[in-house]
């Protein structure tokens, strides 16, 4: 079913919008879920919850890309869920993919200016538009999808140290440009 | 906490960004397999451990910390390669190696029986390799004794650890070839831990030169305390798949063994699919979705295809006389219900009636990889000693030793390619029966795929679900 299909079957709030979601993102929302939280179970309540959120939100919300939409919520519900689990002991993948994100940021010293969330999206937004294509897909199958480094190099046959290689320097790229502009987190 | 604002941005970046990223499949490495039609790699990881009760129970001080050794043992000399259009030298080959029917219908059995319970219907494209996992069983089964050796056997259809291991060396220099047109090497490897924990390990030298003699396995001395080990045994299986495949090994110092097999296999279609004739187009999901694919086209006036319950299979030729069958299910049919029973699968891939007609072929560009854990499978064919303390591997080491994980991870991919050598382009249907009706080999709904080698043997069997992913 055509994304529009579903915006307006949830305009004309008709419960099997949520089936249509499901069916067509529900595998997409889990793989999401699932590569922050590590658990099935978690994943899939974070999933019925996007669906519970999108019903909220959709009127009056009209998404031009309903997988952008739905992945930020579920996206924000697993890290928030992540987050109240983990509070007192940090492991596993997230773990490491937050680490890696620690490494884009520029230390205090070097840069004083304060991003808020929004400019911080636009920047990024803007620094991607002038990578590669393949760059740019690669950076945000990693960070905004979660796909593994291993699952990337199964899905491309490049060596996993080479896209992790890769990785590293786009994260050094992103660094050094928020240095130049003079903003951070 | 910065991090999580720099990943709140990262949710928020602009939506074509994401919209991209979500249906732009990034570029495939193209450098291994330029020319190739069929690219296929698997690795199997073949883990034992020891107990602790068990060395230091034992009274062994003729090896002690000192005697601690890494890096190669013993490097194997594999079989000569030879040119492709050296027919000569590939019937000697064949003559000087004879493989048993039986043997190849045991690995042919085996083959059904574990394939049917690793494709199943988990929604994920699936490539799995019976034959790497069947050379890796076997180079355990040959240091397995007692009980232990008896159910591997049993499992492997074979009689005794004698005729298994000269069956599958002269299958081993029978597959081997490597030459201007495609490769098929069947790489193993054992690494040894000689040091559990301060503790001496004695390996059977008996053990290691018979791995070499039939079944081309190095052997590497190592330390599975140390990080690097698993680093090591990656490379080698990146070596033996030209890159194809770079897993993560994660080692336990507990551990004292592990087999490795990988195969590595590519070859180029008979009949070349042109390049002008690809074309985007719909595959249809099993959840009723769409993704969109290239699909590769030709069509054959003059084919053989069969039809049975529920399937239309047909298979393309491949240089050095393996081929790749596809299976496509009658529309409303599952795949898995082709591939429910090992009796079923060998119907789909074998059996059906036999035609000759016009087949029209459409297919999918794919390239994927997957990963499975074999140990239940085999527990489910009977397998348990192998897995429990008792285990004797006393052909190995004389210390109790059992095995603790098997893993199977492979990478297959298919394009148009093919050599434009005349000699090979056309094969000459004439004097075939008259044609009998046509198949329509439209591949756009998931299907069944194998890799069969020249003895009949499947080297990959498969399933695509999805070949956008």
């Amino acid at each position: 079913m055509e994304d529009t299909q579903i915006i307006e079957l949830f305009w004309s709030r008709n419960e099997s919008a949520i089936q249509a979601t499901t069916n067509k993102y529900g595998r997409l929302l889990h793989s999401i879920a699932y590569h922050i939280l590590a658990n099935h179970e978690d994943s899939e309540e974070c999933v019925n919850d996007t669906c519970f959120k999108v019903w909220q939100t959709i009127p009056p919300q009209k998404p031009v890309s309903l997988t952008a939409y739905l992945g930020r919520i579920v996206r924000n519900l697993s890290i928030n869920r992540w987050q109240e689990k983990h509070a007192q002991k940090r492991f596993g993948d997230t773990e490491i993919l937050l680490s890696e994100l620690g490494e884009c940021i520029p230390s205090n010293e070097t840069v004083e200016q304060e991003a808020d969330a929004h400019e911080l999206a636009e920047f990024i937004s803007e620094w991607l538009t002038v990578q590669s294509q393949d760059n740019r897909i690669l950076f945000l199958r990693r960070y905004w999808f979660g796909d593994s480094v291993k699952s990337l190099s199964l899905q491309t046959g490049i060596a996993a140290n080479k896209l992790a290689g890769r990785l590293f320097r786009l994260r050094q790229d992103l660094k050094s440009a928020m240095e130049k502009e003079g903003i951070r987190p | 906490m910065k991090e999580r604002k720099i990943f709140d941005a990262i949710t928020n970046v602009r939506e074509d960004l994401i919209e991209e990223a979500a249906n732009i499949k990034l570029k495939k490495n193209k450098q291994i397999w330029q020319r190739a039609a069929v690219l296929a790699a698997c690795a199997v990881l073949v883990l034992a451990v020891v107990l602790l009760a068990t060395i230091l129970g034992k009274d062994d001080k003729q090896m002690g910390k000192d005697d601690k050794q890494t890096g190669p043992l013993l490097n194997v000399v594999y079989p000569e390669v030879y040119a492709f259009d050296d027919y000569d030298t590939r019937m000697t080959i064949r003559d000087q190696n004879p493989v048993d029917d039986t043997f190849i219908e045991a690995i042919n059995d085996f083959s059904y029986r574990t394939a049917a319970q690793l494709l199943s219907d988990d929604g994920l494209n699936k490539s799995y390799s019976p034959l790497s996992l069947y050379y890796a069983l076997s180079l355990a089964a040959s240091g397995a004794r007692e009980d232990t050796a008896a159910e591997l056997l049993d499992v492997l259809g074979v009689k005794d650890t004698e005729t298994l291991t000269q069956q599958c060396g002269n299958l081993y220099r029978m597959l081997y070839y490597e030459n201007e047109i495609g490769k098929l090497k069947i790489a193993n490897s054992i690494w040894l831990d000689n040091d559990y924990l301060g503790q001496p390990v004695k390996f059977e030298d008996s053990f290691v030169k018979q791995a070499a003699d039939d079944f081309y396995a190095s052997s590497h001395h190592v330390d599975f305390a140390q990080a690097d080990t698993g680093k090591q045994m990656a490379a080698w299986i990146a070596e033996q798949t030209q890159g194809t495949l770079s897993p993560e090994i994660d080692t336990d110092p507990e551990q004292i063994l592990a087999i490795i097999n990988t195969i590595y296999f590519y070859d180029q279609w008979i009949d070349k699919f042109s390049k002008d004739k690809t074309a985007e187009d719909i595959f249809y999901l099993a959840d009723g979705s769409e993704a969109k694919s290239d699909f590769m086209n030709q069509t054959y006036d003059t084919a053989g295809f069969s039809r049975g319950t529920n399937f239309t299979r047909a298979g393309l030729a491949l240089k050095n006389s393996a081929q790749m069958v596809f299976v496509l299910p009658d529309q409303g049919v599952s795949p898995y219900d082709l591939l429910a029973s090992p009796e079923l699968m060998r119907q789909a891939i074998e059996g059906g009636d036999a035609y000759n007609g016009e087949v029209v072929w459409k297919i999918p560009k794919f390239n994927f990889g997957s990963e499975f854990e074999l140990k239940e499978t085999l527990a489910n064919l009977g397998v348990e000693r192998a897995f429990q303390q008792e285990a004797d591997f006393s052909g190995i080491t004389d210390h109790a030793a059992f095995i603790s994980s098997i893993r199977q991870e492979s990478h297959i991919a298919i394009d148009e390619n093919g050599v434009e050598a005349s000699a090979f382009t056309k094969i000459d249907y004439a004097g075939a029966a008259l044609p009998e009706g046509r198949a329509d080999m439209i591949l756009d709904r998931p299907f069944v795929f194998a890799v069969i080698g020249k003895n009949g043997n499947l080297l990959f069997v498969g399933v695509c679900e999805n070949p956008a992913k």
